[in-house]
């Protein structure tokens, strides 16, 4: 049994759809000042793509893990990035869905504290859980790479973007400790959350620079889409960030909100991207 | 199968041979990893699928690279 065919391209179909959809509830809501066309957006068709892209990377990192044998790098890689996609589909229902009063929500009824329990769950396990193995899914990917004698070198210009990370990482502590008096303990659970993310980034511009090495290729594909998709949580991130500490004025903040739909089909397509490599070595072997 | 094998081997082009072996793998690989590879292989082409099966495993998986490989290599003999 194989991944229908075009299902790659069905995921970036759908996702840039739901895309274009968003960017028409922007000029809605810079022409009418309505602010409700944006909410509602996010709320609801926003909110089931990222379900639906949640759920869908879920089956497919499943299925291109089963591919492989026990014992081998991808197969390592692709179960740690299943159960990553995991955290982070009950993330995006926790925090999308459940945390928010929505037609979608079925816990609408709770009172607002519940709400905010559900937030901070799925912070959790959509930040550092999920980073966490994301990074260990890497790290056996990058291994496969070593093992093949195409592990690429990192360049200047990839030591530069770090290295602002790294300063971001400081500045964010700075002004975590300026800001906040007390930390709850699911506050301070979730502090690995940013060192995690200069690990994947790292990680992510190594394999840009392994699938390069390589030439464009099916396989190639896949873990350019996956590096792909950290960049664009990293530059969520920091946007999140500029964001809340009022460095991006708004309208311009709007920006940020528009990065996790991209990044989050990045992570549903490499998936997809695996399995049609591997169907089509096996149709060519037919 | 042997026979033609044997018919096969007496009767190559490595050039040729390695050309198509290349132009198999490229799609997968991608083009610069496939040069390496045949660029490390031996003059006559011998040893080019044993070294790109390993490396096509790693990506692919050892079932569906080592159905490939024989793809490739049945498809090399039913072009001599």
């Amino acid at each position: 049994m194989f991944v229908p065919v075009g299902c790659a391209s069905g995921i970036l179909v759908a996702s840039a759809a739901c895309f274009a959809g968003g960017a028409a509830a922007v000029i809605a809501w810079r022409y009418s000042g309505n602010a409700a066309w944006i909410e509602q957006f996010f709320r609801i068709p926003g909110a089931f793509m990222m379900v639906c892209l949640g759920v869908a990377r879920v089956w497919l990192s499943a299925w291109a893990a089963r591919q492989f044998a026990p014992g081998e790098d991808m197969r390592r890689a692709w179960m740690l990035m299943t159960v990553a996609s995991v955290c982070s589909a009950a993330s995006t229902v926790l925090v999308q869905v459940l945390a928010v009063r929505s037609i979608l929500n079925p816990l609408a009824h709770l009172p607002a504290a519940a709400f905010a329990q559900f937030q901070a769950a799925g912070h959790l396990l959509g930040g550092p859980i999920r980073f966490a193995l994301l990074a260990g899914g890497l790290y056996a990917a990058l291994r496969g790479y070593g093992r093949a004698g195409f592990l690429g070198r990192l360049r200047w210009t990839d030591l530069a973007v770090l290295a602002l990370f790294a300063a971001y990482l400081v500045r964010n502590v700075l002004d975590l400790l300026a800001a906040h008096r007390t930390f709850p303990w699911l506050e301070v659970a979730r502090w690995p959350t940013d060192p995690l993310l200069f690990i994947l980034l790292a990680q992510g511009m190594l394999l840009r620079r392994s699938v390069q090495r390589m030439g464009r290729g099916w396989i190639g594909r896949c873990w350019t889409a996956l590096s792909l998709g950290v960049f664009l949580t990293a530059a969520g991130d920091v946007g999140s960030w500029a964001e809340a500490y009022g460095y991006l004025p708004y309208p311009w903040s709007a920006v940020v909100w528009f990065v996790w739909l991209p990044a989050a089909a990045c992570f549903t397509v490499a998936p997809a991207y695996q399995l049609e490599a591997i169907r089509f070595a096996a149709e060519e072997a037919a | 199968m042997l026979s033609r094998a044997r018919d096969w081997n007496a009767s190559q082009k490595p050039a040729e041979t390695k050309e198509f072996l290349t132009d198999c793998v490229r799609p997968y690989l991608g083009a610069r990893a496939t040069e390496g590879l045949v660029a490390a292989a031996a003059p006559d082409g011998h040893d080019l699928l044993s070294s790109v099966e390993p490396v096509l495993a790693i990506f692919l998986g050892k079932r569906a690279a080592g159905r490939l490989v024989t793809r490739v290599f049945d498809r090399t003999l039913v072009r001599r």
